[in-house]
């Protein structure tokens, strides 16, 4: 069983090498076998959650441990997923050299460790290492504004780290232990809350920067959306490398949870950052920029879900975790078909898709629908489960102003199918592999709607009443939401000179950095109150 | 008892917290972006500098041979195994961002970070 976690980390990294020693084609396909065994051992951990594995002899808190239960075994479960799907789909590309496969493998090693480890210090360094491969995977083709996104990137999220390890240190001292379990009951017998405080506001601006939500943003389209790096690594970087940040926060709040307690600041922020992310995505046309905006958006609606008051709203985050990775790394690698077939990353630019191709056509109506939260499909489910039996009418109200901007911004992906072509276009057909690569990942979308509540029980061993019927009563509702949107859309949003001027907003380096400092004493005093 | 004052104030903590914090004033106050990874490395050794004092006791011997259990008092070992590991991270960030700068700046010529931004938004 210990072998089996090894395997998980040092395997990507062994194969990622071997291949960069040999260069020979066979490596690939076993590349891709071991990438299918990694998702097998991902299914079989389900069925034995909360498992300890000792790293080296000596028992905690001094020794080291890796640790498997339901909510690290799900993150484990989408980065094996979208690794072996990423990897079918890009297969026979150009770009799948030997340096590219080597950093590629190891990026997975190491995501596979993050979510393994169980103390603070092993996390650290592993998402430390993993930060510099995803900047040179951002910057590998070394073109001109890849430099300038690449380096924000490494600064920002070097500095996020420094204030992570600083609040270790500040813990460290407090506590005087730094695995997960420890640290809790260490932190339970703390009578002086205030104690925590400095070392809480550290680490939480830590893992918010990670995490990317509504003032520290400003890295994360950049870095996800940027022109240079193959649409793979946006796929990996938005599908499961943010969600990092994500599972920290998990993590922390977890350790602090009777002493400190953040829920509403946390809710707070999540209804902010959603709001913001797709009203950025609305004001832009470049393809990748409205995805990497809708990053942002989702990961306010996986917040709302970890600071919602009922249990079931945790789960849906986590639920939400798996389902928006998947399908937005769907949307990115469809995004990446798009803008090498038809020449350009303008979105209003591209027509005539479904004349082109049905098939992409429809896989992209698929993965429209899932991140739109339509029934049957894997984001229908996940917000459903966000917006479980919600009382309070302000919170309904925002919800739906969420999905209503979800489903605007999204309304610019079907004129590309619909629209008629104006002028020929040389769209040669999509390779077998990477229809593969993305059918695979459109099964997922649908079977982790469609069956969500099976999947749920499955994870969580959570029932919920949620049958076929259920789903299908919600369609019609669902189309005429859609309705209302594309009217808003055609007779309000489009063409609005408000949203030039919100294109034209990106902060500079040192209005980042500001922001980092405003949200840490923000914290501190919301914390001190 | 002034001076006393003062050198209770004055000491590991107290330093890398100040440290710290000057190393976040260089990264919002200055563009230029060698300065920014001047910074960075400041914060790197403030955090090492927290690490090494905290829990520092003078009359404590380090951990170092086999009777440690007949010693009343042994240094906490474990804050300089990770600072070890912090010290080799810091500098190994350091290298990869002044390579990343060295290349950036051939392509933009400048080492300011509002001027390359600028230029960066001009591509697109």
């Amino acid at each position: 069983m210990t072998l089996l976690l090894y395997y998980l980390v040092l395997a990507p990294i062994t194969v990622g090498l071997t291949q960069y020693i040999f260069n020979r084609p066979f490596f690939k396909y076993m590349g891709l076998l071991f990438q299918f065994s990694f998702i097998v051992i991902a299914i079989y951990f389900f069925s034995i959650p909360n498992q300890l594995f000792p790293l080296v002899g000596t028992p905690l808190p001094t020794g080291m441990i890796l640790k498997v239960d339901a909510t690290s075994n799900l993150f484990l479960f989408l980065s094996s997923v979208l690794f072996f799907s990423l990897t079918l789909f890009s297969n026979q590309k150009k770009y799948m050299n030997k340096l590219f496969l080597f950093l590629f493998m190891s990026l997975q090693g190491l995501i596979n460790g993050v979510f393994l480890s169980y103390d603070l210090f092993n996390a650290y360094v592993l998402i430390e290492v993993a930060t510099i491969t995803v900047s040179i995977l951002i910057m590998y083709k070394k073109d001109k504004q890849s430099m300038y996104d690449g380096m924000i990137y490494l600064t920002i999220n070097m500095i996020a780290m420094a204030f992570f390890l600083f609040g270790i240190a500040v813990l460290y001292k407090t506590t005087g232990v730094l695995d997960f379990g420890s640290l809790r009951s260490a932190i339970q017998n703390i009578e002086d809350t205030k104690r925590l405080n400095l070392s809480f506001a550290l680490l939480f601006t830590g893992v918010s920067i990670k995490a990317a939500v509504l003032p520290l943003f400003s890295w994360l389209p950049k870095a996800h959306g940027t022109a240079s790096a193959p649409s793979i690594v946006s796929a990996v970087l938005s599908g499961v490398f943010v969600k990092i940040g994500i599972y920290l926060l998990i993590r922390i709040q977890w350790m602090y949870m009777p002493m400190i307690d953040i829920q509403p600041l946390v809710l707070a922020i999540g209804y902010l950052t959603a709001i913001a992310g797709f009203i950025f995505a609305i004001s832009h046309s470049d393809i990748k920029l409205i995805l990497a905006y809708h990053t942002v958006s989702q990961i306010g609606l996986i917040l709302i879900g970890i600071g919602g008051s009922m249990e079931i709203h945790h789960f849906g985050a986590l639920y939400h975790v798996l389902s928006h990775g998947i399908f937005k790394s769907l949307l990115f690698i469809i995004a990446g078909v798009l803008i090498y077939r038809y020449g350009t990353r303008k979105i209003t630019d591209m027509k005539g898709l479904w004349q082109l191709s049905k098939p992409l056509s429809i896989l992209l109506v698929i993965a429209v629908f899932s991140i739109t939260g339509a029934p049957f499909f894997s984001g229908g489910f996940s917000k459903y489960l966000i917006g479980y039996r919600l009382d309070d009418p302000l919170q309904k109200g925002l919800l739906m102003l969420i999905n209503w901007g979800t489903m605007i911004s999204f309304i610019k992906f079907f004129y590309v199918i619909i629209k008629p072509l104006e002028h020929s276009v040389d769209f040669f057909s999509v390779r077998k592999s990477e229809f593969t690569g993305m059918w695979l990942l459109a099964a997922f979308c649908i079977g982790l709607g469609t069956f969500g509540p099976l999947v749920l029980d499955h994870i969580f061993h959570v029932q919920l009443d949620y049958s076929f019927v259920d789903q299908l009563t919600k369609l019609p509702a669902y189309l005429i939401n859609y309705l209302g949107c594309y009217l808003v859309y055609v007779y309000i949003i489009k063409d609005n000179f408000l949203l030039k001027y919100i294109r034209r907003l990106e902060l500079s380096f040192n209005s980042i950095n500001l922001a980092i400092v405003t949200f840490f004493i923000f914290s501190l005093v919301y914390l001190n109150q | 008892m002034k001076r006393g004052f003062m050198k209770d104030l004055i000491n590991g903590e107290t330093v890398s917290i100040c440290l710290f914090f000057i190393g976040v004033y260089g990264l919002c106050a200055r563009r230029n972006i060698l300065k920014t990874i001047i910074s960075m490395s400041i914060m790197q050794a403030a955090i090492v500098l927290y690490f090494l004092s905290s829990n520092y006791e003078s009359t404590a011997v380090p951990p170092i041979g086999k009777n440690l259990a007949s010693l009343e008092r042994v240094a906490d070992p474990l804050p300089q195994a990770l600072t070890i590991t912090a010290v080799v991270i810091g500098v190994s960030v350091t290298a990869v961002c002044l390579t990343m700068f060295v290349s950036m700046f051939h392509k933009y010529g400048t080492t300011n970070w509002n001027k390359v931004k600028k230029k960066r938004s001009e591509i697109d």
